[in-house]
């Protein structure tokens, strides 16, 4: 189909404005239907006319999918409006088919494709309730005889389980254990034996009211064995490296959220008067509009940076995506928190025409959680950070200018050329030594100084840090360096942006990089650090002359229905 | 711990290193470990994997992807593998 940009403005249009009350895709009728804990019918078959579907699949099976940067920005069409249609209505389909796409057959891949293409939807089931992140564990059993695999177990909290099409099952195929014990198996619906196979009673859940949250148990179910997708054994390793695109994509979509969060406490401010003046002057106030403003910007540039580099740079994608995952789901729950406070009474309101803030709260905390949690991304970018600091963190190889600039020509995605681990390669972090080449404003100079400091401190702590640091036991002061290498990686991207930025954009102006170097560094030392009194005005001028241009908060500053 | 592997390492020497270096990831063993044992077994667990796979690749000189050590799980079976790939990414550069 036509051109992404073309198609996100299709995508607006047909969601329509979200503040209209009457709208079938506006926060009216998002909040009706989430008190009923169901999605709005008006924007499902509005997503279902544009075939949203079809954006998860690849373009070499027939979809539109070429470019992670752009579908996690064309999604955010939808989160912003509703995150549960998001999750329930789209992305979580991608869950199950990046596996499809990374180790499926060619025959696998054609039928998910099609499945997709007409609009039917794609269930993962790997979480059981048992074992939670820890998704080695499975108990979920496919048991080879006769040729066959003879499913058997239960599976719990799965969006969509009882209207997908298809379902990607994790699976124990060796009693034995390891990280070669489990496998993925793909199973269309319309071959469960109803005798053999029972749906569990719906989840109901705090937040993403409208997800489909459902459960499986098997009863000795025979599958044909070419419904393996990859060798057997290669489960974790497929996750592992399939998972890389949704931790970027998913966490990245979510800032969409906080675009919303962040717009209807804009509009209850500017409404507002206290004191006898706009609320919105009040000093408090504005500094909580422009920090949160600053943590949108470096959350957004650091995920467009982190998608982009599963094509530029695949191979460092096993570090990237939980540190994606960590940082953004830790920025945008602080920034929530932030923003009800400014909300205030209003924050508490389940109706209204600010209603959908709290929703907003509510369903913005899986991001913390769901998929993977926070702290086991930690644990999986840990394990790298000693091989990191050895191979990459001292030469400043700079980063492919692609990673920065929107819609320059990327190398096609390779899903299954992704690697289990980094290797020591980072081509990102060193870029924000190439910053200081340049005429830095005298205001930039020191932040990005102070970061490439850290990242010189970090390369030493790393290099001492002994195997046994480095385990899922390791303590919470080794575990804060990988934290610290996630606010270094979204530094450096966010440095990257403002360099490649164009002259006339707000993006190359300084002082939305000094706002967000300021707050990566709060987040290092764990003490939030508001942005800089010197620097307030420019990001609440901009903020308000978006709000009133009808623009998105985030980097694109893409015009909004 | 030597820097890199002789260029004539054999089988022993390197599944005597391998040895030394696991237990390094896993402290507190009563015996050496065994070359015949699972690693998993030894809770060598497949986040270390990634740390120790790295160490291996400095040593040979070679590229060892952790899933290496996933699909040839004891030391035995891992030095054997490891010989022979480093024979072989030897030839290929040579
Ligand atoms: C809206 C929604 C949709 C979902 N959809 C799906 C779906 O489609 N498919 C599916 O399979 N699942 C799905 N899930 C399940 C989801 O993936 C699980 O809820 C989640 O991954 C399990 O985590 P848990 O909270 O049980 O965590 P646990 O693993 O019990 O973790 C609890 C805590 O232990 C600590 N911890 C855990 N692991 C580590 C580690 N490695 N290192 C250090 N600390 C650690 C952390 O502090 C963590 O927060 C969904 C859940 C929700 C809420």
């Amino acid at each position: 189909m036509s051109d992404v940009h073309a198609r996100m403005e299709a995508l607006e249009e047909r969601l329509g404005d979200p503040f209209d009350a009457a709208g079938g895709a506006g926060f009216a009728a998002v909040l009706t239907a989430d008190e009923r804990e169901e999605v709005p019918v008006g924007g499902a078959s509005a997503l279902d006319e544009f075939g949203i579907l079809s954006e998860f699949v690849p373009g070499a099976l027939g979809g539109r999918l070429e470019r992670v940067d752009h579908l996690i920005e064309l999604m955010r069409s939808v989160y912003r409006r509703d995150p549960s249609l998001g999750l329930g209505h789209c992305s979580s389909s991608l869950l199950g088919a990046v596996n499809v796409w990374t180790a499926g057959s060619p025959d696998q891949r054609r039928d998910t494709a099609e499945l997709l293409l007409a609009g039917h939807k794609v269930s993962c089931a790997f979480h059981e309730l048992a074992h939670g992140n820890d998704i080695g564990s499975v108990e979920f059993a496919a048991t080879p005889a006769e040729g066959r695999l003879v499913l058997s177990g239960r599976k719990e909290s799965i969006t969509n389980l009882d209207r997908a099409d298809a379902m990607v099952f994790l699976a124990r195929t060796d009693p034995d254990g390891g990280p070669r014990s489990c496998s993925q198996l793909l199973v269309p619906t319309a071959d469960l034996d109803p005798d053999r196979v029972r749906f569990l009673p719906r989840f109901r859940s705090v937040g993403m009211r409208g997800v489909r949250l459902g459960g499986i148990a098997v009863d000795s179910f025979p599958v044909a064995a070419d419904a393996l997708l990859g060798a057997p054994g290669t489960g974790l390793e497929t996750a592992n490296r399939a998972f890389q695109l949704t931790r970027i994509a998913m966490p990245a979509m979510s800032t969409a959220m906080l675009d919303t969060g962040l717009r209807v406490t804009l509009h209850h401010m500017r409404a507002r008067r206290l004191y006898g003046r706009d609320a919105a002057s009040i000093p408090m106030v504005r500094t909580t509009l422009a920090n949160t403003f600053a943590d949108l910007l470096l959350c957004e540039a650091f995920g467009a940076v982190a998608a982009r580099s599963l094509h530029a740079l695949p191979e460092s994608g096993s570090a990237y995506a939980p540190a994606v995952k960590y940082l953004l789901a830790g920025v945008t729950l602080d920034a929530f928190e932030q923003l009800s406070l400014v909300m205030g009474s209003e924050f508490y309101r389940r109706d209204g025409q600010h209603g959908v803030f709290q929703k907003m709260a509510r369903d913005i905390k899986p991001v913390g959680f769901g998929h993977i949690a926070r702290a086991a991304c930690l644990s999986a970018v840990l394990p790298q950070l000693p091989v990191l600091a050895r191979r990459s963190w001292r030469d400043a190889a700079p980063a492919p200018a692609a990673l920065f600039v929107p819609d320059a020509e990327l190398p096609p995605l390779d899903l299954p050329g992704l690697r289990v681990t980094a290797g020591g390669k980072d081509g990102l972090v060193m870029a924000l030594n190439a910053a200081l080449d340049d005429d830095v404003p005298a205001a930039l100079r020191p932040l990005i100084e102070r970061q490439i400091r850290g990242v010189r401190a970090l390369t030493e702590a790393c290099a001492g840090l002994k195997p046994r640091d480095l385990s899922i036991a390791a303590t919470v002061e080794v575990r804060d360096l990988a934290a610290r290498y996630t606010t270094a990686l979204a530094a450096a991207a966010c440095v990257g942006v403002w360099r490649h930025a164009p002259g006339d954009d707000f993006l190359a102006r300084p002082e939305w990089l000094v706002a967000a170097l300021t707050r990566l560094e709060g987040i290092t030392a764990g003490q939030p650090v508001d942005v800089p009194d010197d620097v307030e005005g420019a990001l609440v001028d901009e903020l308000l002359s978006r709000d009133d241009r009808t623009v998105s908060f985030g980097i694109s500053a893409r015009q909004y229905r | 711990m030597e820097n890199t592997a002789s260029d004539t390492l054999t089988l022993d020497e390197l599944e005597r290193w391998l040895v030394d270096r696991v237990g390094e990831y896993v402290p507190d063993l009563d015996a050496p470990v065994d070359p015949q044992q699972e690693l998993g077994e030894y809770g060598l667990d497949s986040v270390a994997v990634v740390a120790f796979a790295a160490d291996v690749e400095d040593w040979l000189g070679i590229q060892v992807e952790p899933t290496a050590v996933w699909d040839h799980p004891t030391v035995a079976r891992l030095a054997a593998y490891l010989l022979a790939e480093r024979e072989q990414q030897r030839a290929a550069t040579a």
